[in-house]
């Protein structure tokens, strides 16, 4: 409950206030995002599991969040940014689909 | 089990030994992040508090997901209209310039009419300019400023047919300035490769992949035409070294070369630029 209540005030801020990304920060938040979306199917998962813990989830998202940040920062200065970001997609994209097939499990047991 | 090392996080077995390298094996059979499993197996004891702090974390957390979400969506939405709208600029700005440049392409056409014809009125009146009008003609024939029309031929030049050897078989700019110099040697009065007329100031030369002639790029095959007594061209042509050059191209790369004699060709205008600095010397002319 209160999770979807967060979310919305989320969602409601980013509408209202519709932040200007700065321009450092613009190759970083795509894979941010992506790594954030990995926390939140991974907590809902194991919310389902019933073994989910606030504290567990805020501190995986933020380091999600900052490792997945940190690769490509570092990617950019080794000259392999594109490439690492790809990587860091396809394995955050496994995690989040099979993340959402055990919720799907949970919820429709198929 | 009797291992020391046995892992002690929640529900893991003795490891196998190639655990540590198969990636994707472990992506998919451990897919929730490792934490949640300890931590769980460590409060199985107590039971599931909720603390305020907890609570807060939680959202706090949510709503800056959601702004995260938020902010990338606006921003991929901002962004994209940016750019097409950009390139349609670009594209509308080209046409616009092509535009430009047809209409004074045809403005200076006409005017050069104009000229022509006053030029001729001019000169048709007195003796002497009746004699400059005859001596412009050649020299305009000569330096391809007037469109002329005769008896000739025409030769088509493609690259071999056969692509075994791309490289060798193909037509290269020099072979086509052989080729047009061997036209003039062999007594050709006008030249044009694809309709592009040969002044004394064309360039003939390779741009890329392709030959460009007057900075027109040709498109294979190259059709060259030349005016000239039909009967001796192409038997001189054979008899010079660029025809020399073409037999033996011909004969060891297979590149394609065809001729044959017209009894009326027809040659453009080739657009030299006008000469603005270059005079006779001793000429009074200003």
């Amino acid at each position: 409950m209160i999770a979807i209540l967060g979310l919305l005030i989320g969602v409601g801020f980013g509408l209202v206030l519709s932040p200007e990304v700065p321009l450092w920060m613009q190759p970083y938040l795509p894979i941010a995002v992506v790594a954030a979306l990995d926390a939140v199917f991974g907590a809902l998962r194991a919310f389902f599991d019933g073994i989910f813990d606030d504290k567990v989830f805020t501190i995986s998202f933020f380091s999600n969040v900052l490792i997945a940040a940190l690769i490509v920062y570092l990617g950019d200065k080794l000259g392999v940014g594109s490439q690492l970001s790809t990587g860091v997609i396809v394995v955050l994209g496994i995690r989040i689909f099979s993340n959402v097939a055990a919720i799907r499990r949970h919820i429709f047991h198929a | 089990m009797a291992d020391p090392r046995t892992d002690d996080r929640a529900g893991k077995a003795a490891r196998p030994p190639d655990a540590s390298m198969s990636l994707l094996n472990d992506l998919l059979s451990h897919p929730v992040d490792e934490d949640y499993a300890p931590v769980a197996q460590r409060r199985r004891g107590g039971t599931r508090e909720h603390t305020p702090g907890g609570m807060a974390g939680l959202m706090a957390v949510l709503v800056v997901f959601g702004l995260l979400i938020v902010t990338m969506v606006l921003q991929t939405n901002r962004a994209a209209p940016a750019v097409e709208e950009e390139r349609a600029q670009l594209i509308e700005r080209i046409n616009e310039e092509g535009e430009e440049v047809e209409t004074l392409r045809q403005t200076a056409t006409s005017l050069e009419a104009s000229v022509a014809r006053l030029e001729d009125r001019v000169l048709s009146r007195s003796r002497i300019g009746q004699a400059l009008q005859a001596r412009l003609l050649r020299l305009g024939v000569l330096s391809g400023t007037i469109g002329v029309r005769g008896p000739g031929i025409v030769i088509t030049v493609d690259d071999a047919e056969d692509a075994a050897d791309e490289r060798a078989g193909q037509v290269l700019d020099t072979d086509l300035q052989k080729l047009v110099n061997a036209l003039w040697v062999a007594g050709a009065e006008a030249v044009a490769i694809d309709n592009q007329r040969i002044t004394s100031r064309t360039a003939i030369r390779g741009a890329g992949s392709a030959i460009t002639v007057n900075y027109r790029s040709l498109t294979r095959p190259y059709v060259v035409q030349a005016i000239g007594n039909p009967d001796t061209l192409p038997a001189r042509l054979l008899e010079t070294e660029g025809g020399r050059a073409w037999l033996d191209l011909q004969v060891n790369f297979g590149v394609q070369f065809s001729t044959e004699t017209r009894r009326n060709i027809t040659l453009p205008v080739g657009a030299p630029p006008p000469i603005r600095f270059a005079q006779v010397p001793g000429s009074d002319q200003q």
